[in-house]
This record gives C-alpha cells, structure tokens and sequence, in this order.
C-alpha cells in the first residue's frame, strides 16, 4: 500500500489543527475535536509522524520527554476514541501536579501549560540538553 | 521554519531600550509593547531547537531580560513541501 | 484561506496571541480540574509496577480512583513513568476477577466464597494427610504485599511443614541474590538511588534502564545533565533506547560479558588503577565454593583475559574494553553499576554478579556517595516480600536459612513452635517445583499474584503440569481470565492495589506503605484476608492470627529484630507519615541508613570501627572477590539453530500485561510481541517489515510478525515478554544456574523460517 496519500492527508489534517487550535489569541473558541485516522495499531507513532510532522517528531525527542520516553499517548491518548489534539492541563498532573495548580493563579488565567511550553519541545525557559558521546 | 508569537518580560521601564537592540535582528519582527516592561515579538527561527537556542541565549547575555515567553509555536514549510508532490494512490 | 500564504497566516497569529498576552486578554478557556478541593482525596501509595518503587498520590473521587500523580517528596521527584501514570484503568478493567471460580465439568463456573475455599482446604488437607506436607507447594510473587507473603510463609513453612515455597523472584533475582550473598554474606544492595547523582561514571550491563526502569534512567539523564564530564557505559548485545546516552556502547554476543567483565579487571591490575589498601584491608578472594585465593592468585587467574582476548570471545573490540576499564577505574570518579536481567536471567547469573562487584571491590569504589553496585530489582516488591522476608524454598525470613540449625531454632522460638517444627531441608526450587507438579509429587499447588502459566521458561511443559487431572491447581489473581487462571480448579478473586494496604520494599532497601483508597472491587478479597481464611480452615489458625495487615507488620518487626535488616524502628505510624525509609533502621528515632557496611551511616557499624567500612555479613568481615571464569550459556547457535533467541521488556508494558493490556492507550501500542531482527538478518531471510516468521526451538515453535530494527544485533532474534498471546517462553530453555536455580532466559538457539 503507498502510504504517500496517508501522510499528506495527516499532515494537511494536522498542520491545519495545530494552527486552527493554537494560537491563544483567538479567544473563546474550543477547538473542534479532532479524530486520529485508522493506522495499524502495532505501529508506532513515528512510522507515520517522521515524515507526516517531522518538526514535532524532532522536538520531542530532542525534549525532556522524547528522552524519557513520555510518549505520544500519554498527552494525546490513543488513537481511538479518547484521542485529544491538544492535551487538557489535566493530562500532566501525574508527573507535574505542582504546576498544573500554579495554573489557578490569576496571571495564569486563561493559560494552559502550552501558552509557554511549545509542544513538543515541552521545555522550560533555560537547561541544556544530554548530548549524547560518540555511541555507534 | 518555526514561526513564533512571543512574549519578552524585562526589568522596569527597560522595555524600550530591549526592543531597540531586538531591532537589530533580522529574525525578529517587535510587534508591540507596554513601554514598561513586557514586549510581543514574532520570531522565525529554522527548528523548535533553534528557537530555544534563541531564548536562552537571549536570556543568559542581557541582564535587562527576566523572561522569554512563546504563546504560540507553528510551523511553516512542511506542508508545502508536501504540496508540490504528486500523489501517486487513490 | 487560500489567498494568503501560510507563512502570512502563522505570523499574523503569532502576532495576535503575544499581543493578547501582553494585554493579559484571555487566551484559550481551558478547565483545569482543582487538584485539592472538591470532594476528592490524596492517599498516599506507591506504582504498582517495577521495583524502582515510585511513590504517588491516588485521587478518589466518588469512591473511584480518577487519577494519580507522583509523590514529589519521594525519591522519584513526582515523576512517574507511563505505565504508572495510566494506573487507574486497571482498575476498572472489564477482564477483573470479581467472584471466585471453581472447575466443573472442565468449565470454570462461579462459586460462594465459603464453597471455594472450603473445596481448597478439603483438597490441601486431603493431600497433606494422605501423601506428606511435601504434596502441596506455594508459588507467590514479588508483587505481593510483605504482610501477605509473609503469612503465605508462615502457613506452608510453620504450619503445613512445607519447605515448598517459592516466588516468581526466583525467575528474576535470584542471581543477583546468589551475587551478594557470596560476595558480602547477606543480600540487598549497600547503596541507594542518591548515588546516582554523585556517580562520574555509569556502567550499565544488562539493562534496558530506559525502558525497565525509567525513573532511574531519568535519574542518570539529569545527572548527566548536572555534570557534563559524566560518563556513560552500556554493555548490551543490542542498542536498546537506553543506549541513547551512552557514550560507550558494547555489544556482545549474549552470555559472554563474564569475558568482558574479568577483562576490564585485566586492564585495572595492569594500569595500577586498583586500590590494594583497601583489598588488603576489606577483601578476600575465592573459588568455586571456597574463599582460598589470594590477590596473587586472582592477579595470576585475570593474565588469562588480556582485553584481546576477551574482544575475540565476546565480538566486541579490545579498544572498547580498555576505555571502559579506564573509565570505571579512573581514580577520583565515582563509578556506580547497574545492571537486572541481562546478568541474573542466565545459567551463570551468579557468577556475573560477583564479577560486577569484583570490579567495585579491587578498586574500592563502593561505599561512598557515587561509588556502588547496584542491582535493579525488577518487581515491586521482591525484595520486601521475598528476599527480605525469606520466602523462597531455601530461606526463612531476614536473612536465616533453612539448612542452618541456629535459624531454625530461632524462628521456632519467635514462631512459638516446638523445637524440631521446621523441616531442615531446603524445599523445591520453582523450575524442580513445577517438575514435581509434572511427576505429581506434588499434588496441590497454590499460586498468588503472578502467571506462571506465561513467564516461566519452557512454559508448554508447566502448562501440561498445571493442566494435569490430578493436580489441584489454585489461583489467586485480579484478572481473569490469564494464561494461568484459565488452567486453574479455583480462581479467588484478589484484591488489587489501590483496594488493600501493606508495604512494598523497592531496590534500595525502602520500605513504603500503600494505603487502601477504595474498597475491593466485586468480590475480591485481600490476599491476607484470604490466608488468614486458609489457615484457620487449615487448622493453623493460631499461626496467622491477624485482623489487620497492620497487625502482621507488628508481628514482623519482631522478627527482623536482631538481623542486618533491622527495622524495628519503622512503626506502622513511621511509615505512614514518611515517603518511604531504608533500612536498617533499628530504633524509632532511627532516621533510616543510605549507606550500609560504612562507618556513621549503617548503625550496624561500631562507631569506634577502624576501618570506613565494615562487611559485617562475613564472618572474617570482608567481601570476597570470586575468580570466575567464561563459561558460555548451557544452549548457543549451532548448525541447525544458528540465531541467539533473547527476550525482554519494553517500556509500554509490565511482564505478562495482565494490567497494562487494560490500559486504552497502552492496548494497542506494543503488545503484540514480534521478532525483532536487524536489517542484514531480515534481508537474508527475505523478511519484509510485519512479515510472519517462524521462529523454533528445541523446546517449541512460534509464530511472529518481523520488526526490523537498527539496533537489533546481527544473529540476533529479540522478542518481548508481554504478549499473552505469542508468548515468548514457548521458546525459551528451562536451565538454570546451579546456585540460584533462576533459568536462562536470556539466550538459547532458535532457527528462522519465512513462512
């Protein structure tokens, strides 16, 4: 099967809702909810995504969390039904509970973690990266 | 190409003085500010990576600077990469 | 939207969303659910999963738990890794084992709790009476809780008169307890995750720490972050994920590190980056079963592993080896090792072990913030329940054997039983056990909290044991149906994890309690309830007299009194109030010990002691460095199976997935399990990317999809554990090492074929 019509059709899809859903500016409007397309269950996210989004593929590994290996699940849930685009503040609590309530701050109003943390970077302000030695 | 809406916060009244260096760089458009201490700047930069880079090192050379704040990361190029293939299935 | 470019419309919006920052305008209304008000509660617990033991925070709300989030003031930082973060659904699982089962007519149907368990007690006393104590057998888990276990101990060992009880840490640790047990007399590791943040040097073998262990492994990443000079080793035949930030990575041919290890002694003798101060002070040297050699002798046994020579056996370079000696030796850097399956899953686990504490040793790296061995124990409670506790075949609880006649009488006496109750002679093994089970030496089997029916080795053969007519088989499990409560007579339904309360003890000798947040779902009972209920039908009442978990641990405390382990001082309300303590900790002010064997650290240690560091579990009070030479594993490639078969973890899953298979995002993400090749071997087999491939071994046959990767090692077949379905151990051989009886599960020879 030629997967080049699936990949253009995610990233169109994708790109689109990433700028549709992101820029905070817009207020008042949810995002519409956006349904993940049928993929084969036994592979992995970046099968499609390192040539659908290869920025988002990038930065998350490059990130605290692609290091750790906080995978694509955990903020966007599966690909079924339960599948978010853009994660609910809720979603971070297992690991960052702390700050998703310096969320009820009044400065913090109307924010959500992404209004400062760029997916998928997902950095904080300053703090290098591991490199990696010369592993083959 | 990362293209991003940031917010710069510096120390009191330095605002002005901050948007003036910012000036200089032709990757960073200022778009407004409070004149007192906030700045709203778009900012292009080749990757997520570079864009980081570009924060922290914003943040570690001038002392006038507490914090970079992007409120909004897009991309650019991917898709019209993908435009100008044909596609080949149904 | 098409009149305008893209790069127009991002800027535009760039625009608007820092302008309407700076405005303080409202941005995206998101809910953000309060954390703290609301009708919902915090208690206090710890992952169910693996032995890094993080601690967390369920939420209940409306008497259901609705999330979790790490305990920030716990080791783990409030990091949790996913598997612990997507918990709650397990829970609520709709494969839950609500209502006891009994076998009817060859069909599992629902009971009453009183029919089921009086059917089991019928069957065991029938057995007991008829055929001897030694008919029936007890298989428990690391994952049990150590009130639990213990009771499940007490009724075999004290009650019954069974020496036959075994766990599935037998499967996992058993090695790296046969390793500290020969090197410093007494189990458990001396140091504790804070190492890791003073360790220059990380020598990881045998571990896919990013996966099997990921807190610890984010724990090395921000070490390595901290200090950029750290360095870190992995020996690994494959580059698995944890390689990522390795800045040495050897790869081996499985089962020949023991070369590799005694090499990198080699290369610490010849360049003098050995410490004979300390070895002249604190070690002894040994072979075979006998502490007889001397630093000569072992200087004269290590000529015999030049680097080279070591590189030729083992597939690597002798380049590779020198720098990592030199690393791990460089004097001045902390050096601290982990390692878990790769070394204890093999027929010379034991042996491996003592090789990685040899290299701490001659050095005299251990003992010092950075500078330690460290093994990683697999499940959650292992090492709480089963090593400590001593509920394995061949040992009673904190740090007593059953062969040694002082330990017997001493249990019998804290027991309360007649001088002469405990049988002297060591039980079976579980490899032996459920072999017995086969032969039908053994008649009835309990089994709880784990599934044999899928993690032993060979598994086919001890399906065809559990399965047989006249064996009385008895599972204990939250889930049903699993590859081992499908061929029981009796299911119970147990109590899981958030429903009932006891103690885990995670690898670095912390103790923690987990507190009850919900009550059992359905029917399901706790495990200790469940003993208890046993053995008062038994006629052993009066041995398990307990209402409470809170009672047994009471009763604990009393029997660690005295022993390395001491804990007395960890009261009920102590662990209650704390995020986990390590023992020993003997007294109620105690604030618990980081470091064991050194000097003002481990209370175990005179304060007026000479030395920084005493090895007070020898009884010439040093540890002993074993020469220990390569010897292959007991099945390799030939002719007719010419591939290594290895099988292992990976991070979306934990062991047999009984739990993590009911999580929405994990039940599809990497549960099938499937042969994982490199691109050379998939190219010669003229496998494509999801390809069926048959894999076979002297012991069974499988069929697997083909997942080609890079960091498969050429000549290398790797399959997961997880998948109930496919499962791995149809393959895998049942030889186990001679000193800890754990199988090799990590290598034996398959052949390939393209279906």
């Amino acid at each position: 099967m030629n997967r080049l019509p699936v990949v253009l059709w995610l990233a169109t899809v994708l790109l689109v809702g990433v700028a549709l859903a992101g820029p905070p500016g817009k207020a008042g409007k949810a995002a519409p909810k956006r349904v993940h397309p049928q993929v084969d269950p036994s592979e992995a996210c970046d099968a499609c995504h390192s040539d659908a989004t290869p920025q988002v593929v990038a930065e998350w590994f490059a990130g605290k969390h692609g290091m750790n290996n906080v995978k694509c699940f955990v903020c966007h849930g599966s690909v079924g039904a339960d599948f978010v685009l853009r994660a609910p503040a809720q979603r971070c609590i297992g690991c960052h509970a702390e700050e998703v309530a310096s969320l009820a701050h009044p400065t913090l109003a109307g924010k959500d973690c992404f209004s400062c943390h760029p997916p998928h970077l997902l950095s904080p302000h300053r703090l290098p990266l591991v490199e990696a030695g010369g592993a083959k | 190409m990362v293209i991003a809406g940031v917010v710069i916060e510096t120390q009191p009244k330095t605002a002005p003085e901050v948007a003036a260096r910012l000036l200089a760089s032709d990757h960073v458009r200022v778009e407004g500010g409070d004149g007192d201490r906030r700045l709203a700047v778009v900012v292009s930069a080749p990757s997520g990576a570079e864009l980081e880079r570009w924060a922290e090192e914003l943040l570690r050379s001038d002392p006038r600077i507490l914090g970079v704040f992007p409120t909004f990361v897009g991309e650019d190029g991917a898709g019209q990469r993908r435009a100008t293939e044909t596609p080949t299935g149904p | 939207m098409t009149t305008f470019s893209r790069r127009t419309f991002l800027e535009t919006s760039a625009a608007a969303s820092a302008l309407a920052a700076l405005g303080g305008v409202p941005g995206l209304r998101q809910a953000v659910a309060a954390t703290t008000q609301g009708g919902e509660k915090w208690v206090k617990s710890v992952c169910r999963y693996c032995g890094t033991g993080c601690g967390l925070f369920i939420g209940v709300r409306d008497g259901k738990v609705f999330a979790v989030r790490g305990d920030k003031d716990n080791h783990n930082d409030g990091f949790l890794c996913l598997k612990g973060f997507l918990l709650p659904q397990i829970l609520t699982a709709p494969d839950r084992c609500l209502h006891p089962l009994v076998r009817k007519e060859g069909k599992l149907v629902r009971a009453s709790w009183e029919e089921a368990m009086s059917l089991v007690a019928a069957r065991f006393r029938e057995s007991i009476d008829k055929y001897g104590p030694d008919s029936v057998a007890f298989y428990g888990s690391g994952q049990g809780l150590t009130e639990e276990t213990y009771c499940a101990n007490k009724l075999f060992k004290a009650g019954i008169r069974t020496n036959n009880v075994e766990g599935n840490p037998r499967l996992c640790m058993a090695s790296a307890v046969g390793g500290y047990v020969t090197t410093y007399g007494k189990d458990e590791p001396m140091g504790l995750y804070e190492d890791i943040d003073h360790a220059d040097v990380f020598l990881l073998i045998g571990s896919n720490t990013a996966e099997a262990h990921p807190i610890i492994f984010q724990r090395i990443v921000r070490r390595k972050e901290a200090k950029r000079d750290v360095k870190v080793i992995v020996l690994d035949p494959r580059r698995t994920p944890t390689a990522r930030i390795a800045d040495l990575h050897i790869s081996f041919t499985p089962g020949n590190d023991l070369a590799i290890l005694n090499a990198m002694a080699h290369v610490l003798v010849k360049e003098g980056l050995v410490d004979e101060v300390f070895i002249a002070k604190h070690v002894a040297f040994g072979e075979g079963a006998e502490v007889n050699k001397s630093w000569d002798d072992y200087k004269a046994f290590l000529a015999e592993y030049p680097p080279a020579k070591a590189a030729a056996i083992a597939g690597c370079s002798a380049e590779e080896i020198i720098t990592a000696a030199r690393w791990f030796g460089e004097r001045g850097k902390a050096a601290m090792s982990m390692w878990t399956m790769g070394l204890n899953q093999r027929t010379k686990g034991v042996w491996a072990n003592n090789l990685v504490h040899n290299l701490h040793l001659i050095t005299g790296k251990i003992g010092t913030p950075g500078n330690t061995p460290f093994s990683l124990t697999g499940q959650p409670n292992a090492c709480g329940g089963v090593r400590d506790g001593g509920a394995l075949s061949h040992l009673l609880p904190y740090g007593r054997l059953i062969t040694n006649d002082a330990h017997r009488a001493e249990m019998e006496k804290l027991w309360k039983l007649p001088e002469g109750s405990l049988k002297p002679k060591p039980g079976l093994a579980t490899v032996d056990m459920f072999r017995a089970l086969e032969s039908g030496d053994i008649k009835c089997l309990y089994i709880m909290c784990t599934n044999p029916g899928q993690s032993l080795p060979n598994v086919a053969r001890y399906r065809k044991a559990m399965e047989k007519a006249d064996a009385f088989v008895v599972v204990s499990e939250a889930f049903h149906p699993t590859r081992t409560s499908e061929l029981a007579d009796v299911v119970l339904p147990a109590a899981l994890w958030a429903e009932k309360e006891g103690v885990y003890g995670c690898a670095e000798r912390r103790y923690q309690l987990m507190e009850q947040a919900i009550p059992p779902a359905g029917e399901a009972r706790p495990d200790f309830a469940i003993l208890c209920d046993l053995a008062a039908r038994l006629g052993y009442g009066q041995l398990l007299p307990f209402k409470t978990p809170a009672e047994v641990w009471e009763e604990i405390l009393t029997i660690c009194k005295g022993t390395v382990y001491d804990f007395t001082g960890m009261t009920r309300e102590r662990l209650k109030a704390s995020h986990g303590l390590l023992w020993p900790l003997p007294t109620p002010g105690h604030p618990g010990t980081k470091r064991r064997y050194v000097k003002g650290d481990d209370p175990l240690v005179p304060a007026d002691h000479p030395e920084r560091i005493l090895f007070y579990g020898r009884p010439d009070k040093r540890a002993v460095v074993w020469l220990r030479p390569q010897k292959p594993p007991d099945e390799v490639p030939d002719a007719e199976y010419p591939f290594y078969y290895t099988t292992g973890r990976e991070i979306e899953h934990w062991h047999t997935a009984t739990m993590t298979r009911n999580c929405r995002e994990l039940a599809n993400t990497n549960l099938e399990s499937m042969a994982q090749l490199h691109p050379a071997d998939a190219a010669k087999l003229g496998l494509r990317p999801g390809a069926p491939v048959r894999i076979t071994s002297r012991r069974g046959s499988q069929v697997f999809r083909t997942k080609i990767t890079d960091g498969a090692k050429p000549g290398v077949v790797f399959v997961h554990m997880h998948d109930p379905e496919r499962m791995c151990n149809l393959l895998t051989i049942d030889a186990v090492d001679p000193a800890s009886k754990q199988p090799e599960f990590k290598v034996c020879a398959v052949k390939l074929e393209k279906v």
